[in-house]
C-alpha cells in the first residue's frame, strides 16, 4: 500500500487508495488558506509498509493532521501546486513562504495526484465523488465546511473494501499520463469563463454561507479563520484554438482537421435587421411570407397556363384568377383589422409587390380597379413600408395600364384619398406621396388621365359637383408641389406631357413658373 | 437541377470562385456540370499574389465540393426568375 496522499508517490497498482486521498485531492486543488494533511505525512504513511490497512493509515494520518494541522500546510500548498502547474498551470500562486526543503525533498519524485483514484473510486464516498478531480476548484467555504466535517470525525462509511491478491490482469492499461489527460480532457470542458453565470448556484450558495459566518463572527462567534482572501479560481482559458491552419508555402487552407479546428465552410453569420421584432409582429410576418409563397405558387400556374395559350381553358384560368384575388385579400390570422388590411400587408413585403405586379395583367376590371384604389388610399403607408426595400417601382407599369381604365368617379375616389387630412394629423397625405417616386408618378398618372378624360368628354366640363371637385384637386395639387421646396420632390418615373397645360388652366401664371421650375418641362404640349 | 441550369445561364460570363481553402479565383466561366464542377479559363488569382503556384496557369477545373462561394455580377441574374424556378422545384419535390 503506497502512498496515500493527493500527491502519488509511487507509480503502481491501480488500487484505490482509500477515502484519505480523495480529501487530499480536494485538497490539492483548494486554495490558499486550507488546511490540510501535508504531503510530509506521506512519508511517516509509506513507511509503514505494505499492507492494505485502511484503518491504519486514517488513523496514522487523523493523529498527524491533529498535529500537523497549521504548519505543513503552506510546504503542501506549495509542493502540490507544483505538480499541479505539471499538468495544467493554475491561474494563482499561493502567496505562502516558500517553503523550500519541502520542495526539495519531494521535489525527484514529482508524482502527479492520482486520477485513477477517480476511476475506482469507494463507494463509500458519495460525497467525494462530487468532486471530480484533482482540476476541480472549489469554493473556499465548501472546502472549509469539507475539512470541517472531516475533522469533526463524521462517521465514516465502512472502510474501502479490500481488493484481492491476485494480479489484476486490467491493470496499467493505460500510463498515468494517459489518464491524466482524459481527465483533462473532461476538465477543460467544465472549466468556464465566467463562473457566475455557468456555475451560479454553486457559487451564490457558497458566497452566501460565508456571508452568513461572517456575520456570525461578527456578532462574537468564535471566530474561526482570519481573513481570507478569495481568489477567483475558474479563470483557467482553455487557449482559443487557430480557426484557420496555415503553412507557410501552402496554397490556401492546409486541409487539416480535428475536433478543435474543423474545416470552416462559409462564414454563415445573419445579420440581423435594425428594427427589433416581438415574437408576435415576427410571427406575423412569416405568416405573411407564407401566405406570399402559396399565392406565387398560384400565379405560376396561371402563367403557365396563359403560355400554352389554350382558349379553352380561359374560365378554367379566370377562375384560378379570382381565387388568387380572394386570396390576396384574405386575411389569415387575426381578422379585426380593416378590410384592406390582407392586401396591404401582402403589399409590404418586396415579395408581395411582385406578385400584384404580376397578377395585375390577369386581372378583370373591375377587380384590378379595386386594386388601385386600396393603394392610392393607402398610399403614405405604402411609402413609409417601402423604404427599406424600395420595390414599389415595379407596380408602376401595370398600375399605369389600368389607370387608363378608370371612370371620372372611381378617379376622384383615388384622388381624394389623398388630399383627405387624415384625423390627428395636419399634414395631407400627398405631401408624403410628393417625395416618393411612385407616389409622385402614380398621382401624376393619375392627373393625367383625370385630364384626358376631360378634355374628351365635354359633358364632363359642365359645371358639377365632380367637376368642382377635379378642380379642387388639380389646385390643390399645384399647389403642394409649388410648395414643396425642389430638393424633396422625387422624380417620377414618367412625367406625362398635358400635366403642365393642365395646371395652367387651373391657376394663376406665378404658380405655373413655380410649377415650371419643379418640373422641368423642356417642351410644353398647348392644349388646343 | 436547378443550379446546374442557373449556372449554364453564366456561362461566358465572368466569375469569381472562393473555395473552401480561401483560395479566391477570377475566371470566365466555361462550362459546367450537374455536380457543378466548374472549369474556369483565364483565370487570376484575385487576391494579393501570394498564391504564385498560379502564375502559369491560364485554365483550370474546380470539382464542385470544394466551391464555397461563386461571385457574379448583380445584373446578370434575374432575381425573380431564380426565385420562381425554386418555387417549381420545391413544388416538384412535393409531389
Amino acid at each position: 500500500f503506497t502512498s496515500s496522499t493527493g500527491c502519488r508517490l509511487n507509480q503502481g497498482s491501480g488500487k484505490p487508495r482509500g477515502p484519505l486521498a480523495l480529501e487530499e485531492e480536494l485538497v490539492s486543488a483548494s486554495q490558499l488558506e486550507e488546511e490540510d494533511l501535508g504531503p510530509d505525512l506521506a512519508p511517516d504513511v509509506e513507511e509503514e509498509g505494505d499492507d492494505l490497512g485502511d484503518p491504519a493509515v486514517q488513523s496514522a494520518v487523523h493523529n498527524s493532521q491533529v498535529r500537523g494541522r497549521r504548519t505543513c500546510f503552506s510546504q503542501t500548498l506549495k509542493f502540490l501546486s507544483q505538480t499541479l502547474d505539471h499538468l495544467a498551470p493554475l491561474p494563482f500562486r499561493p502567496s505562502l513562504p516558500s517553503a523550500g526543503s519541502a520542495a526539495r525533498h519531494f521535489g525527484p519524485q514529482l508524482p502527479a495526484p492520482d486520477p485513477s483514484l477517480l476511476c475506482s473510486p469507494p463507494t463509500s464516498w458519495p460525497l467525494r465523488l462530487s468532486l471530480r478531480s484533482h482540476l476541480t476548484q472549489l469554493h473556499p467555504q465548501h472546502q472549509r465546511i469539507l475539512k470541517q466535517q472531516q475533522q469533526q470525525g463524521r462517521p465514516r462509511s465502512p472502510p474501502a473494501k479490500k481488493w484481492p491478491q491476485q494480479p489484476d490482469s486490467y491493470a496499467n492499461l493505460m500510463t498515468q499520463k494517459e489518464k491524466d489527460w482524459v481527465v483533462k480532457v473532461q476538465m477543460v470542458q467544465l472549466q468556464s469563463e465566467k463562473p457566475r453565470l455557468d456555475d451560479y448556484y454553486y457559487q451564490e450558495y457558497y458566497q452566501k454561507l460565508e456571508k452568513k459566518q461572517a456575520d456570525e463572527e461578527l456578532l462574537g462567534r468564535r471566530s474561526r479563520f482570519e481573513a481570507l482572501k478569495l481568489v477567483t479560481p475558474y479563470i483557467q482559458k482553455a487557449e482559443a484554438y487557430e480557426s484557420v491552419v496555415r503553412i507557410e508555402g501552402s496554397l490556401g487552407q492546409v486541409a487539416v482537421s480535428t475536433c478543435f479546428t474543423p474545416r470552416r465552410a462559409i462564414d454563415a453569420v445573419p445579420h440581423g435587421t435594425q428594427e427589433q421584432e416581438t415574437a408576435a409582429a415576427s410571427s406575423q410576418r412569416l405568416w405573411v411570407l407564407y401566405r406570399i409563397e402559396k399565392m406565387f405558387l398560384q400565379l405560376l400556374e396561371i402563367e403557365d397556363g396563359q403560355q400554352e395559350a389554350q382558349p379553352r381553358d380561359s374560365e378554367q384560368r379566370s377562375s384560378q384568377v379570382e381565387k388568387l384575388f380572394q386570396a390576396l385579400k384574405a386575411q389569415g390570422q387575426n381578422n379585426l383589422e380593416a378590410a384592406d388590411d390582407g392586401f396591404l400587408q401582402a403589399l409590404s413585403v418586396g415579395k408581395g409587390k411582385a406578385l400584384v405586379a404580376r397578377l395585375l395583367p390577369f386581372l378583370p376590371r373591375d377587380r384590378a380597379v379595386s386594386l388601385l384604389l386600396a393603394i392610392t388610399r393607402h398610399l403614405p403607408f405604402l411609402v413609409k413600408r417601402d423604404v427599406a426595400d424600395q420595390a414599389l417601382q415595379m407596380l408602376f407599369q401595370p398600375l399605369s395600364k389600368c389607370i387608363r381604365h378608370l371612370t371620372f368617379w372611381e378617379l376622384l375616389q383615388g384622388l381624394q384619398g389623398l388630399m383627405r387630412l387624415p384625423p390627428g394629423s395636419s399634414e395631407r397625405p400627398i405631401t408624403v406621396v410628393l417625395q416618393n417616386q411612385f407616389g409622385i408618378s402614380l398621382l401624376y398618372a393619375l392627373l393625367s388621365h383625370g385630364e384626358q378624360l376631360v378634355s374628351l368628354n365635354s359633358s364632363l366640363k359642365e359645371p358639377s359637383s365632380d367637376h368642382s371637385a377635379w378642380t379642387d384637386m388639380v389646385v390643390l395639387t399645384a399647389w403642394e408641389i409649388a410648395q414643396m421646396p425642389t430638393a424633396s420632390l422625387a422624380e417620377p418615373l414618367a412625367v406625362p406631357s398635358n400635366l403642365l397645360p393642365l395646371f395652367c388652366h387651373h391657376v394663376d401664371r406665378q404658380l405655373v413658373q413655380k410649377l415650371e421650375a419643379r418640373m422641368e418641362y423642356v417642351t410644353v404640349e398647348i392644349r388646343s | 437541377m436547378l443550379f446546374y441550369s442557373f449556372f449554364k445561364s453564366l456561362v461566358g460570363k465572368d466569375v469569381v470562385v472562393e473555395l473552401k481553402n480561401d483560395l479566391s479565383i477570377c475566371g470566365t466561366l466555361h462550362s459546367v456540370d450537374q455536380y457543378l464542377n466548374i472549369k474556369l479559363t483565364d483565370i487570376s488569382v484575385t487576391d494579393p499574389e501570394k498564391y504564385p503556384h498560379m502564375l502559369s496557369v491560364k485554365n483550370c477545373f474546380i470539382r464542385g465540393s470544394v466551391v464555397r462561394y461563386v461571385h457574379w455580377p448583380a445584373d446578370e441574374v434575374d432575381t425573380q426568375l431564380l426565385q420562381d424556378a425554386a418555387r417549381k422545384e420545391a413544388l416538384q419535390q412535393k409531389q
